[in-house]
């Protein structure tokens, strides 16, 4: 199967019908407004498998208008072969421009990254959800999971964090760590990465969550606390980040590092990379380490 | 009579600012005005929002004259069921009393979803005190600190019965206040608002 | 735009989808028509309608001969396409009881009420393979159509059709006194899982309209679940009435305000029942479970009955409702299982890192900040 197949008609052809959008934007209205608790709605199939972005893909056709521009990235990387599959479908379908600039998009779709950027007001964080509910590692039964989100009874998943410090030493979850949104509902931080959990914090920006194979939408409005659970003597602690990236780029300290990827070599030693690529790329060629001229425009006008 | 359909790009634009407004709570924002519409300013939240799988409803007080209700000018052009305040999903008030937001269906912890979403026409709205006007700070999600918001033309105790006053939280309302020249703020459920007096 | 080159996924994109088109459009082989697709492959093209939720050959056999024979991805293709089109009303409900039957069998008794009418069905054809030479058997096969086409036509509406509308078993239990009664009207309107995601506590209608769009194979796996496996919901199962056949469709005519019929759909229709044996049943009577889906799809059907009675007899706490709820969709699970394809190496470093940090805990003298 290809998008293309799918589009009969590829320069106009929506994806998702008038009504279709309609129902998502209700359910964006009241998940915005209670925040981090999960909307259900009713997510339609789209030309993209169910675990592929096709919650994150619903909120952008159905928030995007022609002035908007858009960009799409997974990883962290806007070249990737899914980042580019949905951006191209998200430009033949809403007509929207797109750019790999954070800085200039009014719309990010991304999936298991935030930008290293410091998005502003006015921008608005999609992020694709494969796992809506935090606490999906302590209980699976779904109607004691709906009573303790109504209740807003944590205790099970306190008692997991504590189990695992005094097992482990350290708080091992990884990514998606479990946050607490507006002092109420505990969310699943998609899964980013710890790093990323910080800039949600009383951000600029709106961030929108979407599960399509779920069929749940989230929320953390601007301004609004989000707070990792942890204990008062045990702090967050992100990712390590220690090796510089592979293109020479040295931060100053004190100032944030970036998140790193790591790149195994045949003889059993490592190289690191900048995850965000357009942000490694700006600061190469902000620190002269790379001429702009070598770079390849990306595929927008394709 | 002008056209009541909101469609593709003028649909989203409206859209565009409902989920503006309700993201930072008592900021003023202006709704696209370019989009002649023959409905007043309270009904776009329901032509924005609503088709055949949402009810409506409005007070008496949003349908001058009353024939069609208000609602019904909406449902003509949505396909929107006209239903009782007890049982709207997106309700357009005119001046309502406490009454009428009483009636209004709230949700539940378990289905906070099933609040209503309220169109509220005032007469002016401002960011700075007013004589006369009614007076909140807002405070919570999407407000930086607090934030002051006038509001003229409305029952000070409907204010009041918005936002997370109630104490039933996560079920509740979220309202929309408009001016019939476009103006709008919002009120989310999440909303603590304090009166100020003045 | 950005700096960065963002050009190669795209490329690779290209590249993958000229590699799908080579075989699928050109081949070495002639054009498939979608009516050959209809015609020979029709058991494929009922799963795809009965999964994908929509109701139409020519759409199916579109999908199945674009998915190249993958019956989920031919549904997704469906699902997804109907997600593109604008929804102008809903059908009345029709009784199930004017069904038309094209086959129609009983094995609970010998004579049923009405007729046990075999019709068309895989079940006793012999499981060998056709070997035959290939010209051979095109010859025959034109053969055999000519000498059909030269008898008379049998008038079969008028001799039969008071049999190709049977009453069904249940009522037939019902006026024995032998089913227990549980209609209700708690559920009057049927609940449209695409427009609101079913979750447990969701009305019968909703387990319903699930399992009639399930993926076929995941139902039949959670039903020998309950036989063999685990969890043992399901006891003594007899079935009732096995049934493919045609149901009218029917709405209101947005002008003349009457209903007015617009066609019919073919669907498999079962019953199941269940001896009821549990402590607080009444061990004088049987209970039924009802499956319903699109197209000639008895394997499904059957299943989907068998998990309905189950699912109403289950116990409090038991974990079936969710699971035909939320794991029998062929897309959702089909979707996750396919996703894992997909680059993780973000949230794998941030797994392996934390690897690191509980090693650099564990060499250390002592875990006093948990103490504490």
């Amino acid at each position: 199967m290809t998008v293309l197949d799918v589009l009969p008609d590829a320069a106009t052809a929506a994806v998702l019908d008038e009504s279709s959008k309609r129902e998502v934007r209700r359910a964006i209205l009241t998940a915005i407004a209670i925040p981090g608790y999960q909307v259900p709605f009713g997510s339609r199939e789209m030309p993209v498998a169910r675990g592929w972005g096709s919650g994150g893909l619903q909120l952008t056709l159905a928030i995007v208008g022609q002035s908007d521009i858009v960009k799409v990235y997974d990883q962290g990387e806007d070249g990737g072969v899914n980042a580019a599959n949905l951006r191209r479908l998200i430009r033949q379908s809403e007509g929207v421009n797109t750019t790999t600039d954070p800085r200039e998009a009014t719309v990010i779709q991304t999936r298991h990254r935030v930008p290293e950027d410091t998005l502003q007001s006015g921008q608005t964080l999609v992020l694709q959800v494969p796992v809506p509910e935090p606490l999906r590692g302590v209980e699976r039964d779904m109607h004691e999971l709906r009573r303790m989100h109504a209740e807003g009874d944590y205790s099970k998943m306190w008692v997991s964090l504590y189990e695992d410090l005094v097992r482990n030493g350290v708080i091992t979850k990884t990514t998606g760590y479990p946050c607490l949104v507006g002092g109420r509902y505990v969310v699943a931080t998609t899964p980013i990465p710890r790093w990323d959990v910080p800039p949600l914090h009383q951000a600029e920006f709106l961030s929108l969550f979407g599960a399509g194979r779920e069929k749940r939408i989230y929320a953390i409005p601007p301004h609004t606390d989000v707070e990792p659970l942890t204990f008062d003597d045990v702090p967050f602690q992100v990712e390590e980040v220690s090796t510089p990236c592979r293109c020479g780029l040295v931060v100053p300290d004190g100032d944030r590092q970036s998140y790193q990827v790591e790149l195994p070599q045949q003889d059993g030693s490592s190289i690191w990379a900048c995850s965000d690529t357009d942000w490694c790329s700006r600061q190469r060629v902000g620190a002269g380490l790379l001429d702009p001229a070598t770079l390849t425009e990306t595929e927008v006008e394709l | 009579m002008m056209d009541t359909i909101l469609r593709g790009q003028a649909s989203q634009e409206v859209f565009d600012t409902f989920m503006r407004t309700i993201s930072e709570p008592g900021t003023l924002r202006s709704l696209p005005m370019h989009h002649e519409l023959g409905a007043p300013t309270v009904a776009w939240l329901a032509l924005a929002l609503a088709d055949v799988d949402v009810a409506i409803a409005s007070n008496p007080a949003a349908q001058p004259g009353g024939n069609p209700s208000l609602s019904q000018v909406v449902a003509d052009a949505t396909g929107a069921t006209v239903t009782e305040l007890s049982e709207a999903w997106i309700a357009l008030l005119d001046r309502p009393t406490p009454g009428e937001l009483a009636k209004l269906p709230r949700g539940t912890a378990l289905e906070p979803e099933l609040g209503a979403r309220v169109s509220i026409a005032v007469d002016g709205l401002a960011s700075t005190p007013r004589d006369g006007w009614t007076q909140v700070e807002l405070s919570g999600p999407g407000v930086p600190g607090r934030r002051s918001l006038a509001i003229e033309g409305i029952d000070p105790d409907v204010v009041m019965g918005l936002g997370r006053n109630s104490g039933d939280f996560p079920a509740g309302l979220d309202a929309w206040l408009v001016t019939p020249t476009g103006q709008i703020t919002a009120i989310s459920r999440s909303t603590h608002i304090e009166r100020e007096s003045n | 735009m950005g700096y960065v080159a963002a050009k190669g996924g795209f490329d690779a994109i290209r590249a993958a989808e000229d590699l799908v088109a080579n075989t699928r459009l050109e081949g070495k082989s002639s054009w498939l028509d979608l009516d050959q697709i209809i015609d020979r492959l029709g058991y494929a093209v009922d799963r795809v309608m009965g999964e994908g939720g929509l109701w139409d050959e020519t759409t199916a056999a579109r999908a199945f001969r674009q998915a190249e024979g993958d019956v989920i991805e031919s549904a997704h293709l469906v699902r997804a396409h109907r997600s593109t089109l604008p929804r102008f009303g809903t059908t009345d409900a029709v009784d199930v009881d004017e069904i038309d039957v094209m086959r129609r069998i009983v094995p609970a008794f010998r004579e049923p009420p009405g007729p046990q009418l075999l019709g068309r069905t895989l079940d006793y054809t012999g499981r060998l393979l056709d070997t035959p030479d290939e010209d051979d058997a095109r010859r025959s096969a034109l053969e055999a159509a000519a000498a059909r086409a030269e008898q008379p036509a049998v008038d079969v509406t008028e001799a039969t059709s008071d049999v190709r509308v049977p009453g069904r078993l249940l009522d037939v239990l019902r006026q024995m006194d032998l089913a227990v009664d549980r209609r209700s009207n708690d559920d009057p309107e049927p609940a449209d899982i695409a427009r609101v995601p079913a979750r447990p506590g969701a009305p019968r209608s909703a387990v319903l309209s699930t399992m009639a769009r399930a993926e076929s194979g995941a139902l039949v796996a959670l039903w020998y679940r309950n036989i063999l496996g685990p969890d043992r919901n399901l006891h003594e199962v007899t079935l009732g009435e096995v049934r493919h056949g045609r149901l009218p469709v029917r709405v209101q005519h947005p002008l003349i305000d009457e209903q007015v019929e617009i066609g019919n759909v073919r669907v498999t229709e079962v019953e199941a029942i269940e001896d009821l044996d549990g402590p607080d049943e009444d061990r004088t009577k049987f209970d039924v479970g009802y499956g319903l889906t699109f197209g000639h799809n008895e394997r499904k059907a059957i299943a989907m009955a068998n998990l309905d009675i189950a699912l109403t007899r289950a116990d409090a706490g038991s974990f079936l409702e969710q699971s035909i709820l939320m794991t029998t969709d062929g897309l959702d699970s089909s979707g996750f299982l396919e996703h894992l394809k997909l680059p993780h190496y973000v949230t794998f470093r941030s797994m392996v890192e934390r690897k690191t940090v509980e090693r650099k805990t564990d060499e250390r003298p002592s875990t006093e900040a948990v103490a504490s």
